[in-house]
C-alpha cells in the first residue's frame, strides 16, 4: 500500500473520529431532570427541584455542595456529558458504594445487577450498564475481553465504562499530526461510548487494512501516549497550582 | 493564580469533558458566577487527582481495549 493511501486511511478515521463526536446527542438538562426525577420516585427530588431549571449541564455541580455528594452523584451520572466523569472519581468516591449501586439502578439496571457492577462482577443478561463494551465488540469481542481480563487480573474496582471512555480519549493519530484538542473526545455514558469507542473500531479496522501492521501499534501508541501526556501534566507544578486555586491539593 | 485562568487550565487538561462542553464554557466563562467558578473547578480538580492517582490503571485498561479492539477488527 503507498503512503498516499494509508494517509488517506488515516484521515478517513480522523473523520469518522469527528463526525461521531460531532453527532454526540446531548439532552436538555431540563429533560434528563425528569427523568431521574421519575425513575428515582423522589429521594432525591430536593436536588432535582433545584436544578430543574438550570440550562447548563456544569451549573448541575452546585448541586454538589448544596446537597451532598449522593444527590450530585444521582443526577450527574444521567448527563450526557458528564456521566463517565463521574465514573472517573470514584476512586475519589471510594470503591464500591451504595452511590455506585444506586447510579446504576437509576441507569435501568435491576438491584442485582446493580450490586454486580458495583462490586466488578460481571452480568451476562441485561449488560446494558454492566457491559456496555459488549455492545460495542459483539459477543466475540466480549469473550476475547473476557478472557484477556482474567488473564491480566484487571481492577475489580474499575467501572468497565471507564475502560471505553479513556480508550477513546485523547486520541492521535500519527502521521496525520495530533488530533487536536478539537477532537479529544472524553466519552461520556453508555450510548456516548457506543458511538466513541464504535469510531475507535472503525478507525482501527480501516489503518489495519493496510499490510503495514505497525500503523496500527502507531494508532495504538499514540492513543496510549495521547492520555500518558494528560496524566502527567495533570501532575505537573502548573496544574498543581490550578487545583490549589479551587483548594484541591 | 486566579481561578479564572485556573479554570481554563483545568478545562484544557479534562479528559472527561468533551471539547463541544469545554467550547461552551470558554464561551460563558465571562458570563459564570464565582460559585459556578468553584464548583466546576473544584470538579476538576478532583478529576485531575483522579487521573494521577489511577495513572498505571487507567494506561493499563486502555492498553488491554486497544488490543482487544485490534483482535475484533
Amino acid at each position: 500500500m503507498k503512503q498516499e493511501d494509508i494517509d488517506k486511511a488515516k484521515q478517513k478515521a480522523m473523520e469518522v473520529l469527528v463526525d461521531r463526536v460531532l453527532e454526540l446527542p446531548v439532552k436538555p438538562v431540563t429533560e434528563v431532570i425528569k427523568d431521574v426525577e421519575k425513575k428515582l420516585n423522589d429521594p432525591i427530588s430536593e436536588a432535582i427541584n433545584a436544578v430543574g431549571e438550570l440550562t447548563t449541564k456544569q451549573q448541575l455541580v452546585e448541586v454538589a455542595k448544596k446537597y451532598g455528594k449522593t444527590a450530585a452523584f444521582n443526577a450527574l451520572k444521567k448527563l450526557e456529558n458528564i456521566g463517565i466523569g463521574v465514573a472517573q472519581l470514584l476512586p475519589i468516591l471510594g470503591p464500591v458504594s451504595q452511590e455506585l449501586v444506586d447510579a446504576a439502578v437509576l441507569e435501568g439496571a435491576t438491584a442485582s445487577e446493580a450490586k454486580a457492577l458495583a462490586t466488578g462482577a460481571k452480568v451476562l443478561d441485561g449488560g446494558k450498564v454492566a457491559y456496555p463494551l459488549s455492545h460495542l465488540i459483539g459477543e466475540t469481542g466480549a469473550k476475547k475481553l473476557d478472557k484477556a481480563l482474567k488473564a491480566l487480573d484487571p481492577y475489580p474496582d474499575l467501572h468497565p465504562g471507564v475502560v471505553a471512555a479513556f480508550g477513546a480519549a485523547g486520541i492521535v493519530i500519527p502521521g496525520v499530526g495530533a488530533i487536536p484538542n478539537g477532537i479529544e473526545i472524553a466519552i461520556l455514558n453508555v450510548k456516548d461510548m457506543k458511538n466513541a469507542a464504535g469510531a475507535v473500531k472503525e478507525s482501527v479496522s480501516i489503518i489495519s487494512k493496510s499490510p503495514e501492521v505497525q500503523q496500527v501499534k502507531d494508532f495504538t501508541s499514540g492513543i496510549i501516549q495521547g492520555i500518558t501526556n494528560r496524566i502527567n501534566r495533570a501532575a505537573g507544578p502548573q496544574m498543581g497550582q490550578a487545583r490549589a486555586a479551587f483548594g484541591v491539593i | 493564580m486566579k481561578k479564572k485562568e485556573a479554570l481554563l487550565l483545568l478545562l484544557q487538561n479534562s479528559l472527561m469533558v468533551s471539547d463541544g462542553e469545554k467550547k461552551k464554557i470558554y464561551n460563558k466563562m465571562d458570563s459564570l458566577s464565582a460559585e459556578q467558578i468553584d464548583a466546576l473547578g473544584t470538579l476538576l480538580s478532583y478529576e485531575q487527582i483522579a487521573l494521577i492517582d489511577n495513572k498505571e490503571t487507567l494506561l493499563k485498561q486502555t492498553q488491554l481495549l486497544m488490543n482487544t479492539l485490534e483482535l475484533v477488527c
